[in-house]
């Protein structure tokens, strides 16, 4: 079990990532609306990732306040965009998205579960190669494409894909925390 | 319910979210195929959305600090 940050806020004297958050609001706001279609999935975007970061992300600090409210955002932002082309093609096959959304109100340990589900994938991460891990955050952290990476790192496309495997592979094994979900 | 990790349905949903996060060579077969595949079986449908959940928390680590 791990201990809930309570009062952290209380004892720093810089602020939180939710007072960083909130200071940053419009340039956030932006980054959402470049990814999702309309305003209002925008302020879904940014209640959902507000609520990431307000809870404590994970038990480790991000070095950049900013820069890691940037990244929640952007892909809290790309996933609502996947999910909604996803039950976009369900409706090509003229199945009921109604019936088939499991996405019910939130569980209360949800966000409990979420965290410890990052803690644990941090820990998966932090035991592979440096270069592993590095490939790996500037494809899902960074949002850069695989050959994006090979280009900066020059390297080959086909290792770059490879230690991308390798790295799913691990995170892979967290699945067993969502189970109850 | 308990998952192996060995679980085929657990693998094939993990993939599945590995392939569509490649935009560069996720194409619209692929998408196809891969709806095919979520529509065959509402066991696919619940192990794909597990598989994303677990993807978009992969997205949410905090960078590491040694760069």
């Amino acid at each position: 079990m791990m201990r809930e940050p309570i009062d952290v806020a209380l004892h720093l004297s810089e602020p939180t990532l939710a007072e960083v958050f909130i200071a940053n609001r419009p340039q956030l706001l932006r980054v959402a609306r470049r990814i999702v279609r309309t305003a209002e999935l925008a302020d879904d975007v940014m209640q959902d990732a507000y609520l990431k970061i307000a809870d404590g992300p994970s038990a480790r600090k991000a070095d950049r306040p900013i820069g890691y409210c940037c990244q929640v955002v952007r892909n809290v932002a790309l996933d609502c965009c996947r999910r909604h082309t996803v039950e976009a093609s369900y409706r090509t096959f003229d199945i009921d998205v109604e019936t088939l959304d499991v996405a019910g109100p939130p569980a209360p340990d949800r966000l409990m579960r979420e965290r410890q589900a990052i803690h644990a994938i941090d820990k998966v991460l932090a035991a592979l190669p440096a270069r592993t891990r590095q490939v790996f955050e500037l494809y899902r952290l960074e949002g850069l494409t695989q050959r994006e990476i090979a280009l900066r790192m020059g390297c080959a496309l086909g290792l770059v894909n490879g230690l991308i495997a390798e790295a799913a592979q691990a995170i892979k094994e967290c699945g067993r925390l969502l189970e109850d979900d | 319910m308990t998952q192996e990790q060995d679980d085929p349905i657990w693998s094939a949903a993990w993939q599945w979210v590995q392939r569509e996060y490649d935009r560069e060579a996720f194409d619209a077969a692929a998408h196809a195929e891969m709806t095919a595949w979520l529509v065959a079986d509402p066991l696919h449908r619940k192990a794909y959305d597990k598989a994303a959940r677990l993807w978009l928390l992969a997205g949410l680590v905090p960078p590491s600090a040694s760069e």
